[in-house]
């Protein structure tokens, strides 16, 4: 080949090569502009980075997001600087971003100079082989979000010990009089012991019944512990209703006595729901409650809370229905809002029906508040029936 | 090793016990019996106060939450419905209910808060019932 070919092609490609860097750099310079833009507005931190996972080139808005410089980053591999784990994510969202036009989102953390920092890094093609990697600082965010959602458990917390507190009362009346029958029984069989003969049988009958009291003390507690849990984790299973209302009931006995609320519960045999026992409970706990307050709140004469539960081909149905005056058709669109209630500060926390209407849907049921004409407050609860696994 | 009980005598005294749960219900009248009072148990205030219509109670020793006519009804009819020959009352009680009525207005002798000692009990009553023969 001739030198003067060679001087074409060197002349050749030194125009490509120019115009190619021309090109480039005005680009760069549009992409820097609008960097520097997005940097100051909303951007900590952004990347080029190219489909073999390269920095092509680094902004940041402080030296000190950067693990390593400027310099020492345009080049490398990702995964080198970052690690192979978050390195690949990044590859593969680059990826993504790349051949599908659409932008990606990733949320990442670091830790860089002894502090842990959360990041969320949004991804968007620029060209054929290139992405631009625009990343967030969101470490106030996570905190303040993790500290709403803290305060959000605080809250659901306060509102089972308070509907927990409402019975508590109940309960340590129900405690105290098996005690007193164990400490009388205690009392008499000493006298007992004192006087001869023996009167064996009487001394059998005191043996017996602090026998069955503990016994009868013994179930009380495991079902206030069973409420004082905190069941939101508790694996889905099925649960048998009769048993599950039935313990409901008990668990307010004291109270429904103490209020004069007379109680109908009707059961199919065997009829079972998938869910979690304690929340369940829970739901039907805060139903009876609120059917006993606004009856007591009225001063109903008659109170009477009806517990129905019906086995159907489209699922299971579960009615509470109390006697009492109702709820005024304007108050309807909110008793499911948090916060919603009627009642005096320190008594209701209004979250019962809204925290009940999302346990409710987490087991693909819902709740709602039906017409019933003849009686008074009605809310019907539906469920889909539990496979349960044949016999 | 134990004190030995002091010897009470509830006799000739009779005595209307008003409480829910059967268990202690029959545990206090087996004992005011072993006292030798004559007793009578009932569940609740509504029969608790038609039983004392048809018969003669020195006292009666009622719980206050119970189902079916309550402790503090009970007191009430029996203050609007007697005169010289009121029984006196006592209210045995779980702690909760304390707080709940004020008891100062219904004239009682005394409340036992559950669990309560039965001895306590009885030296209480007998005491209330002598003071009131004087
Ligand atoms: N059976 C009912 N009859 C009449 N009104 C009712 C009935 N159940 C609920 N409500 C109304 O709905 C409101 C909201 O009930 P919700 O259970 O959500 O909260 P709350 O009972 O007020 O408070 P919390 O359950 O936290 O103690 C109540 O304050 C009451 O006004
Ligand atoms: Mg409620």
């Amino acid at each position: 080949m001739m030198m003067g070919e060679w001087h074409f092609v060197f002349g050749v490609l030194s125009i490509g090569l120019g115009v190619v860097s021309l090109i480039y750099f005005l680009n760069y310079h549009r992409m820097l502009r609008s960097f520097r833009l997005t940097l100051e507005s909303t951007s900590d931190i952004i990347f080029v980075v190219d489909l073999q996972g390269r920095y092509v080139d680094v902004f940041a808005s402080q030296e000190n997001l950067l693990v390593y410089s400027r310099e020492r980053l345009i080049g490398r591999k990702i995964s080198d600087v970052v690690g192979p784990e978050l390195g690949s994510k990044v590859n593969f969202h680059v990826q993504q971003a790349v051949e599908t036009g659409r932008r990606q989102v990733l949320e990442y953390s670091l830790t860089l100079q002894n502090e842990k920092k959360h990041f969320e890094a949004t991804f968007e093609r620029r060209d054929s082989r290139v992405a631009v990697v625009m990343i967030r600082d969101v470490s106030g965010k996570v905190e303040l979000t993790k500290q709403i959602e803290e305060e959000r458990l605080r809250r659901i917390e306060s509102v089972r010990l308070a509907s927990l507190g409402q019975v508590a009362g109940g309960i340590a009346h129900e405690i105290n009089t098996p005690l007193a029958v164990i400490l009388a029984n205690a009392q008499q069989l000493r006298r007992t012991l004192q006087n001869e003969p023996l009167d064996r049988e009487r001394i059998e009958k005191n043996a017996e019944r602090i026998e069955l009291t503990s016994q009868r003390i013994a179930k009380i507690i495991s079902g206030m512990r069973t409420l004082a849990r905190d069941g939101v984790k508790d694996p889905m299973e099925p649960c048998d209703l009769a048993f599950l209302v039935q313990g409901v009931l008990d668990l307010c006995a004291e109270r429904l006595a103490s209020k004069n609320v007379h109680v109908s519960f009707e059961c199919p045999r065997g009829t079972q729901i998938n869910g979690r026992f304690v929340q369940l409970s829970q739901v039907l706990l805060n139903l009876v409650n609120n059917a006993v307050d606004a009856m007591d709140e009225a001063a109903i004469a008659h109170k009477q809370i009806w517990v129905e539960v019906r086995s159907l081909d489209s699922g299971i149905e579960i009615s509470i229905v109390d006697s009492g005056p109702g709820v005024p058709n304007e108050l309807r669109g909110q008793l499911f809002k948090p916060f919603f209630t009627t009642k005096p500060v320190g008594k209701g926390s209004g979250l019962g029906l809204s925290m009940s209407a999302s346990w409710v849907k987490d087991h693909g049921g819902t709740i709602e508040l039906v017409d019933d004409e003849a009686r008074g407050a009605h809310f019907l609860l539906r469920f889909p029936t539990a496979h349960s696994s044949e016999v | 090793m134990h004190r030995s009980e002091p010897s009470l005598s509830l006799a000739t005294y009779r005595i209307l016990v008003v409480e829910d749960d059967e268990m202690l219900r029959e545990t206090m009248v087996a004992i005011m019996e072993d006292c030798g009072a004559g007793v009578a148990g009932v569940a609740n205030g509504s029969e608790a106060f038609e039983r004392l219509q048809s018969e003669h109670f020195d006292a009666v020793i009622t719980d206050i939450r119970m189902a079916g006519g309550n402790g503090i009804t009970l007191i009430q009819n029996i203050n609007a419905h007697f005169r010289e020959n009121r029984p006196i009352v006592f209210i045995c009680s779980g702690f909760s209910d304390l707080d709940a009525h004020d008891y100062r207005h219904l004239d009682v002798a005394g409340v036992f808060e559950k669990p309560f000692q039965l001895t306590d009990m009885v030296e209480r009553v007998l005491a209330s019932l002598q003071s009131r023969k004087k």
